[in-house]
């Protein structure tokens, strides 16, 4: 009986939280206004969140792709098909690997950051502070976050997959003698510009809102205590990485 | 000056208030004003609501029944836009100051002028250094506010709360954690800025000497409601025992010193 209560309640509190999560984003989503209104704002956001994520999305997208250019050509090589080594390595990084490692990476790098601060800030009631001085924290504090973070994921998901294909190239043609041409030749014919490239760029797209949403959400209702900033910390970025696999696997059973 | 002021609608009207959260009951039918041009010092045990009645002026929380009027005008009644327009006319200095951390304290003061008004940008200079040359700050303009002691950065939240000039100004816990001297700077601000501006305050405190000092007129809290209120000589003279509890610092009285639990020996015992 015990067990039935608690998988209830476990039940209530999903439900409860995905509520909450919905009638946040009509609050956030006003907050378009600040693109226009307050650019410096957004563009100080775009700094720390998409620009300070550069490097680690970059050495985990070279690691990634050189990684896929020796289990590639392992694989390829017993068919004698290591020519479309190329092909292979594109196809992993555009559709799946660059959209969804990077969304995981920055769920942790960036979107914990964005909980902590927002969660810090309503911890030391700047949040309060701003409200009594006539200025929506929405709009000064979240919207520039969530913004920024979801218009940097594309762009960090585009690096991760071009500098991970230049990792496969590094390890095909300088350790494993694959003709270069053959390499960028199969991928040239072999990748559809619609269906996979811009799938993936849809895809990071997805991901960069869903990964924005649950960061500034859990710092926004953060408990203000040190225990509660950091349980909202860690739920931000399990539910966020949760998430992404999951919509993964539902845009990857509709697009392709 | 004290009559004129009795003849003015008080700024803050609050009436019939109740109020809990978690299940805790805070405000029991709470009646209150708080009067134009003056000081009022609100004063109690932690814990009984004088924040929250901060929060409630402020239109952060909402009565869940009853009224808080601001110059006439039911809080509750407002939406976002014109609660937000309503606050312009007031200011508040957190217990722990709430000053922006990545904004030096320059910025900081500017902060709501920035965001307020369409001020040039030479204006807003002469603005914030006048507010900040009225705490005696001017010369930490270009400072954090992690490299100031905690009585600079009171000042600093001070100056920031008079940046938009408004009518009400609410301190919350001015004097926790200062030093006597910062105590007695931050206290002789309260009063001289209000005097000076002709600004209504409203010091949420639990120093009784320093509340006595600054406050022109002081009401005393206890179990969700006002016990005692008037000017400080009558209630240092106050015989009543949750007053005198609060006042004399006595262990036990209205306020016990044990919180609710049940039987000690069967909690000793595991017994429920």
């Amino acid at each position: 009986m015990s067990l039935l209560l608690q998988i209830g309640r476990f039940s209530i509190a999903i439900v409860q939280h995905l509520g909450r999560r919905g009638k946040f984003l009509p609050h956030l989503l006003p907050g378009v206004v600040v693109l226009y209104k307050r650019p410096k704002l957004l563009i100080q956001q775009l700094y720390s969140i998409g620009v300070m994520t550069v490097l680690i999305v970059a050495v985990a997208g070279l690691f990634v792709g050189m990684m896929l250019g020796f289990q590639g050509y392992y694989t390829l090589v017993d068919f004698g098909a290591e020519s479309s080594l190329g092909l292979a390595v594109a196809l992993f990084l555009t559709r799946e690997l660059g959209p969804v490692l990077t969304a995981l990476l920055f769920a942790g790098r960036a979107g914990s950051a964005i909980t902590a601060e927002i969660g810090l800030m309503r911890m030391t009631q700047q949040l309060d502070a701003m409200e009594m001085m006539a200025v929506d924290p929405m709009i000064h504090v979240v919207a520039p976050r969530f913004f920024a973070a979801f218009l940097a994921m594309p762009l960090l998901a585009a690096l991760f997959s071009v500098v991970g294909l230049g990792g496969g190239y590094i390890v095909s043609a300088g350790l494993l003698n694959v003709d270069p041409g053959s390499y960028w030749a199969a991928m040239e014919s072999g990748v559809d510009v619609y269906e996979d490239v811009w799938g993936g760029i849809l895809k990071s797209i997805v991901f960069g809102f869903v990964v924005s949403w649950i960061s500034v959400f859990e710092g926004y209702y953060a408990l203000p205590s040190t225990n509660g900033i950091s349980k909202a910390t860690t739920r931000a970025v399990v539910t966020a990485s949760l998430t992404v696999l999951g919509f993964d696997y539902l845009l990857t059973a509709i697009m392709f | 000056m004290a009559q004129y002021r009795e003849l003015l609608s008080p700024i803050v009207r609050v009436t019939n208030l109740h109020f809990g959260y978690l299940g805790r009951v805070v405000y029991r039918g709470l009646d209150l004003h708080i009067p134009r041009g003056a000081v009022t010092a609100i004063m109690g045990p932690s814990g009984c609501g004088k924040s929250t009645l901060l929060a409630l002026m402020g239109g952060r929380l909402l009565a869940q029944s009853g009224n808080v009027y601001f110059d006439d005008i039911d809080l509750a009644t407002l939406s976002k836009h014109q609660l937000y327009r309503l606050r312009k006319r007031m200011g508040m200095m957190f217990q722990n100051n709430a000053l922006i951390n990545d904004l030096d304290v320059f910025e900081n003061v500017a902060f709501p002028v920035r965001e307020n008004t369409n001020l040039p940008e030479r204006l807003i200079r002469s603005l914030v250094l006048m507010k900040l040359h009225m705490v005696g700050l001017r010369g930490v303009a270009r400072s954090m506010p992690e490299e100031l002691s905690g009585g600079m950065a009171r000042r600093v939240a001070l100056a920031r709360a008079l940046a938009l000039d408004p009518q009400l100004v609410m301190y919350d816990e001015p004097f926790t954690g200062l030093d006597p001297i910062s105590k007695g700077v931050v206290a002789k601000l309260i009063r001289e800025l209000n005097d000076a501006l002709g600004l209504t305050s409203v010091v949420v405190t639990q120093d009784v000497t320093e509340g006595m000092l600054v406050a022109d007129r002081v009401v005393i809290f206890a179990n969700g409601s006002v016990v005692e209120e008037g000017q400080p000589q009558k209630i240092s003279g106050s015989e009543k025992w949750q007053v005198r509890q609060f006042l004399d610092g006595k262990l036990d009285g209205p306020v016990e010193f044990h919180y609710a639990a049940k039987d000690y020996q069967n909690d000793l015992f595991g017994i429920d």
